[in-house]
């Protein structure tokens, strides 16, 4: 009969075991260094904040406790719903860039493309752009009396509205200025997902005749969704985040703030200008909820339609 | 993978529809740069007169001395550089080596705490600053480049790309090493990280971007303008009252020109180290 | 382990970081001061001072750190609430209140300080229950500048300094030219440089001197808002869309907005551009019910987590004293608060009458400011935003504001 204790282990079981063993260790080994400044620059500071906001600031560190009182304000606030709802926009919005970044990566891949290095420099180039500098450029572009933007529209004959101070553009504009910025660097991830596909299926497609549009939305298409899945994840992600643009090309005196106004820019306000950092606090572990939620909902869904290779 | 042709195609209608499609991008990535460009040659009157003119009046290349008279530019340049050495190397030893255990080592739990660190990605970055302040201030670490250096190289987005690109490599080449003897780290630092090299090259100038670019951080944590990093320096041209836009034009220009050098050189690799890690989930 | 050739260039830059990084001050033997402030164009002048103070004070040395604006307050208040804060530190008067609530300010109590040497509306400003705060440093006042060209071209008389609301009314109204594009005045969305003013000149508070109540449903305050909103409904002003599009500023140095209530620190910048030096000039307020600008300043405030309180206090002290208070004026950024200096402020800039700044100390009313100020400066433009963009009345608006905002004071 064999006994269950270890000691009775056959030695080749015993040998297994201790290498996994060793292995765990191992693992265990290799992410220590990482888990170790991320406990304490990332996990100390979440774990702070979670305890900061169940209190209200009053102050060079004073602090008072309320419980829940600002997690129960924040579902009754005008503001920080109208904020979920920008946030959310803005998001979608800046995904529709996605599909855009595609069409660019599949031109510059063309073969025997001249300056195709001088190209994918120049698209780079808003990656590389401090966002300060670019939000200022843009909001001169955006400008309703002399906005370049608008003097293209007249030239046409169209007469461009307020962008950036009118609540029905305020957040079109937000999302042109956010898909500019992530072009760039789209186009560049989908370049690499395009060189992964073997050439002879599309030549085998050729072969049967098939034309450049039927060859992209049925063979490039599928091909490249897990890059595609990739960067509607991480484009969410930061999207979701999105703080710089309201705070330079909008501002507080903007009578379209309501509509444009995102949840990190309300974490901002309430922790940085009006310096209650137990509200901040509260503001911002909602805004993690709901990031961490969006995600899952937007990874699940993207399950069902990502082809990948083995 | 497809080559870059060197033959260049012959010049059909097809061909001038792509480049001018293409042209088209590419000026509308690039029509801000040049904005600044023009704005950081106005004088300050210039750049605040409405309308506001394509082109500069004269060209005040004044500003770009300005730069240098109202910040140490040279100094902060160089802070830049450092922070963006020390952490990119920084981020190889520590990213690759949790990425290398998080792709190819097995252990129990090891995808839940993956994803369980994943979703550090999902904290706004503002959400750090007081916090990691205090604890700069209880380490003695204030106005210093470690404080710059240390939060950015347990990048959770470093080890989840370089956990893609070690995901995709084939695993004969570990295997073969093992039935050889050779431990892990051996495996890891003789055969994983060479190979790695083009995920190394994304991770550098992702993360080289990501500092370069580095704004309210450096500017809570640190005090004198030494010890500033670039887009920290900058913003001293942006006062209680009012910008000084042709300056601040002047600077961020000279301050991307690097970045835009860097890419331009390493853009193969670049794209060839995110090539294996975007493509799979 | 060989040491690779490739990562030499590597190891040189550790090095170099740990000769930057590592040490960022050589210690000294003696005592060190830290000094905290915003302004960068007034860096040099800070440095100067510094060094002259450790000129005087041997084996003192005065660590400068400059901060841009927006970050400052919150790191200031990180810092002292961590034990690193700075010995001495620019305050203002919106932000005073809270600081010395907190008892994080060493009361003024020197003999260094010559308090009748400030006017007493800014002194005011750093008083707390009879204790001084800080040692005041400089004020800013509201004139009225306006655009010659503009005036010029409609053939209006240029302002003088005893207008009233009225005089006002009228000559914005004969600048307007819609056809041109062309503005009487700016009804800037500011509480410094417009509506205080105008509250004030209209018999209204913004609180109450005990900072218990607030003023916005008080009628004559509400006179100050529709001083504005008037001017936006007849067509005189831009609109609050127009100006957050354009600066109210750039504007009105594009010809475009003929006179702009902007605060004394403009003068500098403007006077040194020599084409808008001669089409700018600049009187005092418009008189309401009453002649009045809103004071804002700042002082030098020392910690009191110091550990040289005692030095950290004169070097407050002379940051605040005749001598500095003349560099300050010969630097023209600001008007330094110390009596007759400013009068080196205007001499520094001839052909502009910048008299009429001095001059307004005179009717100067203090910063409105309480504990928490910061709070309810956000309310009030949040609740005013919509009576600019002319979608709400403030006889409306204004008892839900005063409301809101009574409910933070309760916290003080």
């Amino acid at each position: 009969m064999r006994s269950s204790s270890a000691t009775e282990m056959s030695p080749r079981r015993r040998g297994i075991s201790r290498a996994r063993a060793r292995e765990t260790l191992t693992g265990l080994a290799f992410i220590a260094p990482l888990l170790a400044g991320l406990a304490i620059f990332d996990l100390g500071p979440l774990v702070a904040t979670i305890g900061e906001s169940f209190t209200r600031s009053l102050g060079f560190g004073r602090s008072e406790w309320v419980g829940i009182a600002a997690y129960l304000d924040f579902f009754v606030d005008p503001v920080a719903l109208g904020a979920i709802v920008n946030t959310l926009l803005y998001s979608l919005g800046v995904l529709l860039g996605i599909p855009l970044a595609l069409l660019f990566a599949e031109a510059l891949n063309r073969k025997g493309l001249r300056g195709r290095g001088i190209y994918r420099t120049l698209y780079f180039v808003p990656v590389i752009t401090m966002t300060v500098a670019a939000a200022m450029v843009w909001k001169w572009i955006f400008n309703g009396e002399y906005g370049i933007l608008n003097a293209a529209l007249a030239v046409v004959g169209i007469d461009g509205p307020y962008w950036l101070t009118d609540r029905a553009t305020v957040m079109l504009a937000m999302v042109i200025v956010g898909v500019w910025m992530s072009l760039g660097y789209n186009i560049v991830i989908y370049l690499a997902g395009l060189q992964a596909i073997p050439t002879d299926v599309y030549e085998a497609a050729e072969l049967d005749g098939a034309g450049w549009i039927r060859r992209f939305v049925s063979l490039t298409v599928p091909m490249v969704s897990p890059t595609t899945a990739f960067l509607s994840v991480t484009t969410m992600i930061s999207s979701l985040q999105m703080f710089d643009l309201v705070y330079i090309m909008i501002g507080p005196t903007n009578p379209a703030i309501d509509s444009a106004r995102t949840i990190v820019y309300m974490f901002y306000e309430t922790g940085f200008i009006k310096q209650d950092r137990g509200h901040a606090a509260a503001i911002a572990v909602m805004v993690m909820l709901f990031i961490l939620v969006i995600a899952l909902i937007q990874v699940r869904l993207q399950r069902r339609w990502t082809h990948y290779e083995v | 993978m497809r080559s870059e042709d060197r033959l260049a195609h012959p010049v059909t209608p097809g061909r001038i529809a792509l480049h001018l499609f293409l042209a088209a991008g590419a000026l509308a990535s690039v029509f801000p740069l040049l904005w600044q460009l023009s704005t950081s040659l106005k004088t300050l009157r210039e750049s605040r007169t409405q309308p506001p003119q394509l082109l500069p009046e004269s060209f005040a290349w004044e500003n770009y001395l300005q730069v240098f008279e109202t910040v140490p530019f040279g100094r902060q340049f160089l802070n830049t550089v450092v922070v963006a050495v020390l952490v990119t190397i920084g981020q190889i030893v520590v990213c690759s080596l949790a990425a290398y255990s998080f792709a190819r080592i097995r252990f129990p739990g090891r995808e839940t705490l993956f994803w369980v660190v994943l979703a550090l990605l999902m904290i706004p970055s503002q959400l750090f600053i007081l916090p990691r302040f205090q604890i700069m201030q209880s380490i003695g670490w204030l106005n210093s480049l470690q404080a710059l250096i240390a939060p950015a190289i347990f990048s959770v987005f470093g080890t989840f790309l370089l956990r893609q690109f070690f995901r995709s490599l084939p695993l004969e080449l570990e295997e073969a090493a093992k039935l050889d003897g050779a431990g892990s780290l051996r495996i890891f630092w003789s055969i994983m990280l060479p190979l790695a090299r083009p995920g190394l090259v994304s991770l550098s100038v992702l993360s080289l971007v990501a500092v370069w670019n580095e704004l309210l951080w450096a500017l809570v944590v640190n005090t004198s303008p030494t010890m500033m990093p670039l887009a920290a320096g900058l913003s001293s041209f942006q006062g209680q009252h009012g910008t000084d836009y042709p300056a601040l034009m002047a600077g961020s220009l000279m301050a991307a020109l690097p970045l835009l050098l860097v890419f331009f050189l390493l853009q193969k690799q670049f794209i060839e180290g995110i090539a294996f890690s975007g493509t799979k989930g | 382990m060989n040491i690779p050739a490739r990562s030499i260039p590597a190891l040189g830059v550790v090095a170099v970081a740990l000769a930057l990084g590592g040490c960022s001050t050589p210690e000294e033997s003696g005592t060190t001061l830290r000094y905290a402030f915003w302004d960068e164009s007034q860096k040099a002048a800070m440095e100067q001072l510094a060094r002259n103070f450790e000129d005087d004070n041997p084996g003192v040395s005065i660590e400068i750190e400059a901060t841009p604006f927006a970050e400052y307050f919150t790191k200031l208040e990180t810092s002292i609430t961590g034990g690193s804060g700075p010995d001495v530190f620019w305050i203002n008067a919106s932000q005073l209140p809270r600081y010395a609530e907190a008892g994080v300010l060493a009361p003024i109590e020197t003999d260094d300080v010559s308090w009748e040497a400030y006017p007493e509306a800014i002194e005011k400003m750093f008083l707390v229950d009879g204790t001084h705060y800080g040692v005041p440093r400089d004020v800013d006042t509201i004139g009225l500048w306006y655009n010659k060209a503009v005036f010029d071209a409609a053939g209006v008389a240029y302002p003088t300094s005893d207008w009233t609301w009225e005089d006002l009314k009228q000559s914005a109204t004969a600048l307007t030219d819609p056809e041109a594009g062309v503005y009487g005045i700016a009804a800037n969305f500011d509480s410094q440089q417009s509506y205080y003013n105008t509250i004030f000149q209209a018999g209204g508070y913004v609180v109450s001197d005990d900072g218990s109540e607030s003023g916005f449903d008080d009628p004559a305050t509400q006179q100050g808002i529709t001083f504005w909103t008037d001017l936006i409904d007849a067509g005189l002003s831009p609109t609050l869309s127009q100006m957050t599009e354009i600066e109210p500023f750039d504007m009105f140095l594009s010809n475009t907005v003929g006179m702009l209530y902007a605060g004394s620190w403009n003068a500098r910048w403007m006077y040194d551009d020599e084409a808008i030096r001669a089409n700018v000039g600049v009187v005092e307020l418009p008189a309401g019910k009453v002649e009045a600008t809103v004071l804002h300043g700042l002082a030098n405030a020392v910690s009191s987590a110091s550990s040289n309180a005692a030095l950290a206090e004169k070097f407050a002290a002379y940051l605040g004293s005749a001598e500095a208070a003349e560099f300050i004026a010969s630097e023209g950024v600001v008007i330094p608060a110390y009596e007759g200096s400013a009068d080196q402020w205007v001499a520094s800039m001839p052909d502009f009458d910048v008299q009429v700044f001095v001059d307004a100390l005179e009717f100067g009313v203090p910063w409105p400011s309480t504990p928490t100020t910061a709070t309810w400066e956000v309310v009030e433009v949040d609740m005013l935003r919509p009576v600019w963009a002319r979608e709400i009345s403030i006889q409306v608006q204004g008892p839900k504001l005063a409301e809101a905002v009574d409910e933070i004071l309760v916290g003080d």
